[in-house]
């Protein structure tokens, strides 16, 4: 197993706090974690555990800059620079960037864009990045057809599609960059035993090319499959303490 | 009453002579401007409207007991209107009148240049219905003017568009527009455009004169005079297959006379004087009639799309922005305090990038479009805007030419009613060309191939590039608002709810659209909408205000997934479930 203090880390998250302020509810304070501290290196596989509603999607979130977190710091290696930039601090613009090149997400649920294909939904994170529009689209028809996507569906928009159809199109999208740290949410909750064993193929490739990946496995067959290390995400829990 | 009921009181030329002294100065106005239109106050004259009275004024102004008066109407002597006027001059003014061209002194006319060159020391009065040659286009004489003080006349070509894009060649024959000393667009009153020739560089002296529209305008000698065309179709006058039946000439205005019931007819010489003058010199047509005459249409061209202009830095930076209105109340109208609508809002928008401001109806975020984009003004703060040659200049300090450059070039404004932002009564191809024809485009071959392109580029048959934008439903217009908005490659476009009327099919089309335009683009964005889902999908940072101001900022996802402000919170609890 690698040392993870002897790389250079990826992903520092040092001490963040989150907590929701309903402001509908009369401001009530819902406090989510507290003290959340981990790195990431290259090759390495981090699977955030524990029961449900402990916290763990909203890590990732706030490790994609989807929630704003309270405090703490969480430090992403730019692609582009070399240099840490703390997506915590909130600038959009930092974020954006990181997004573009350094971080990429596959998210439990596909936000369907309407009318847009599934190819082209797919193709998009490489265009974003200066890739030629036919190179791109070849590029993710490869990844749907490895992962069993029918090719009749490719230029139908994912709105009307089933549930693992739709996961298999968000994981396509996901994984056709090379962002040097990838967030995967459950990426194969809605996926068939042939299905999950392709992804769990492509996951342990991106590990073999230096992606550091932090994730949320339920399928304890999948996790055992790829996680390099497991954080108990309870350890963070800000709720027990409430 | 004294006795004498000898004279009615006229004064020599019948015009008193403070109203003439108040016309000469229009005119010498006129005069120094070459092109200019003149606003003058005109007086009831003892003809109707539309009888010649802007021409009468001024012939009467100008007119000495020594001149020799000639006044024709479609070339001719001897009809009704050049009748009565010369009738009218000889008893109120007493002068000399005449038939022959080269023995006037002052020529009023209406409808024709006389076929014989005018020479220096002539002056020649044209009689205008309709002196804004911009009216049919623009209705708003407020705007007519100021486009004529900032010379923005991409319009004028509209219409030239038009004629082309129905009728394969300029079809416009009369009261053909012409620029003046490379300034000031004219309508040269409705003469044949055979006659625009006529008056370029010509040694006499040419005064305008419209008197239900209170306007005179004038050519000095030796003016230059340029009628408008585009490249591929050069101006070109009206020429004739036959020769006047009566006196045989050659490249003179013909006139189709009908002799009899039974079809005859005969085509004769417009200008009666120069038909009588060559008649006298020997020259006898024959008579009988020929074939009629049917001006030559220019060849179809063929050409390539403008080459795309490369996107530069852009930065649109506010700083503490407000728009007050005041609340005047009571019998003086004090004001007794202020709406408002933008209270201290600073923003800032990057190249390729896309900005949400949402917020409920009421919110100010309208007033804030409208004031960043510089069609409202400001109360407070400053609007920096990045200039394509690297000035980062405050668009208050920019001159009026400045700011309406920009924003016919750099900036587009897809408005919520597509009406606001098309002209209705133009075809869908001259809509998408007109801006391109305000940045200078005279190849109609290009245009049109662009204009084609821009509507495939939005979804909009090509064959329908020739309906207006009456005809077109909702969507339509709404995608090809943005197609003449995109047309010059703007790098800035303001939207106002462009997806507010569509339902929701037509919606996602141009949603889907939008987004797909300003990634290929590189465009800068400002999106104001009241629906979250429009802010999700083409912005990637928002802002949501209240009451005038900011109540919460960021990247738009997390705005949106993790509210922070009450405010935000209550909207985004509002969106429907799908």
């Amino acid at each position: 197993m690698i040392k993870a203090l002897d790389i250079e880390p990826l992903l520092c998250v040092d001490g963040v706090r989150k907590s929701f302020t309903m402001h509908l509810r009369g401001g009530i304070r819902l406090p989510v974690v507290e003290h959340v501290s981990f790195r990431l290196v290259p090759g390495e596989c981090v699977v955030l555990g524990g029961p449900s509603g402990v916290g763990k999607s909203s890590i990732l979130r706030m490790v994609y800059g989807n929630y704003a977190v309270d405090g703490g710091s969480i430090l992403v290696r730019d692609r582009v620079s070399g240099e840490m930039a703390d997506l915590a601090a909130g600038d959009p613009r930092v974020i954006l960037d990181l997004r573009r090149d350094s971080i990429g997400y596959v998210s439990q649920f596909l936000r369907a864009v309407p009318r847009v294909s599934a190819i082209d939904v797919v193709a998009e994170p490489l265009i974003a990045r200066g890739v030629d529009r036919t190179a791109a689209t070849a590029k993710a028809g490869e990844m749907l057809e490895r992962l069993h996507l029918p090719p009749a569906l490719f230029s139908l928009p994912p709105a009307t599609f089933s549930g693992g159809e739709k996961q298999r199109v968000n994981i396509a999208r996901g994984f056709i960059t090379d962002h040097p740290v990838l967030l995967l949410d459950e990426p194969t909750a809605s996926l068939d035993a042939a299905n999950r064993d392709i992804v769990v193929t492509m996951i342990r490739e991106k590990l073999a090319g230096g992606t550091a990946i932090l994730g949320i496995f339920h399928d304890i067959p999948v996790r055992e499959a790829v996680a390099t290390r497991i954080i108990d995400v309870s350890a963070f829990s800000a709720r027990k303490a409430a | 009453m004294s006795a004498a009921p000898t004279l009615p009181a006229y004064n020599f030329a019948y015009l008193d002579e403070q109203t003439k002294r108040m016309i000469r100065r229009a005119i010498l106005k006129a005069i120094a401007i070459p092109g200019y239109q003149v606003p003058f106050a005109s007086r009831e004259m003892p003809m109707p409207y539309g009888w010649g009275t802007g021409g009468v004024q001024v012939t009467a102004s100008i007119l000495g007991p020594d001149d020799v008066l000639k006044v024709i109407d479609q070339g001719a002597d001897d009809t009704t209107n050049a009748v009565s006027i010369r009738a009218f001059f000889a008893k109120v003014a007493n002068v000399a009148t005449t038939t022959k061209t080269s023995d006037a002194t002052i020529i009023q006319t209406r409808l024709r240049i006389p076929e014989a060159p005018l020479r220096a020391g002539q002056t020649i009065v044209y009689q205008v219905p309709i002196p804004e040659p911009l009216r049919f286009l623009e209705p708003r004489e407020t705007e007519t003017r100021v486009m004529h003080g900032l010379a923005e006349y991409g319009l004028i070509h509209v219409k030239l568009y038009e004629d082309i894009a129905q009728h394969g060649h300029i079809a416009t024959t009369y009261a053909y527009p012409v620029k003046v000393e490379g300034r000031y667009v004219m309508d040269p009153s409705p003469i044949p455009k055979f006659d625009n020739p006529k008056m370029h560089r010509s040694p006499a002296l040419q005064l305008f004169g419209a008197g239900r529209e209170k306007r005179i305008y004038a050519l000095p000698p030796f003016t230059d005079v340029v009628s408008l065309d585009f490249e591929d179709h050069p101006f070109q006058v009206q020429k004739f297959s036959s020769r006047c039946a009566l006196c045989d000439a050659a490249n003179v205005y013909l006139d189709e006379v009908v002799t009899d019931d039974r079809g005859g007819r005969m085509f004769v010489c417009s200008d009666t004087d120069h038909c009588e003058t060559r008649r006298a010199e020997g020259h006898l047509g024959p008579r009988p009639p020929q074939e009629s005459s049917i001006p030559e249409a220019a060849p179809e061209p063929k050409g390539a799309p403008p080459a795309r202009s490369t996107d530069a830095p852009v930065v649109v930076k506010g700083d503490d922005i407000k728009v007050w209105f005041p609340i005047k109340q009571g019998f003086l109208r004090r004001t007794v305090g202020h709406v408002k609508a933008v209270d201290g809002i600073s923003l800032e928008v990057r190249e390729g990038q896309t900005l949400g401001v949402v917020g409920e109806s009421g919110s100010g975020k309208t007033t804030l479009l409208n004031c960043i984009s510089g069609r409202l003004e400001r109360s407070a703060g400053e609007i920096r805007y990045r200039m394509r040659d690297g000035r980062f200049p405050d668009l208050a300090d920019l001159t009026e030419a400045e700011r309406r450059f920009l924003m016919r070039t750099d900036w587009g404004f897809v408005h919520q009613n597509p009406a606001d932002g098309l002209r209705m009564r133009v075809s869908a191809g001259a809509n998408v060309g007109e801006r391109l024809m305000a940045v200078g485009e005279r190849h109609y071959g290009n245009i049109r191939q662009t204009a084609t392109d821009w509507l495939e580029r939005v979804e909009i048959a090509a064959a329908r590039i020739d309906d207006q934008p009456v005809a077109f439903s909702g969507g339509m217009r709404q995608r090809l608002q943005i197609a003449r908005n995109l047309v010059t490659h703007p790098r800035l476009i303001f939207m106002d709810e462009p997806t507010g009327g569509l339902d929701v099919s037509v919606q996602a089309r141009v949603l889907d659209l939008l987004r797909m335009l300003v990634a290929d683009l590189g465009l800068s964005v400002v999106i104001v909408t009241h629906d979250l889902a429009v802010a999700r999908l083409l912005s990637q940072r928002m802002i949501v205000m209240k009451s005038g101001r900011i109540v919460e900022q960021g990247l738009t996802d997390r705005v949106l997934d993790d509210p922070h402000h009450p405010y935000t919170q209550l909207l985004v609890a509002s969106i429907p479930e799908s």
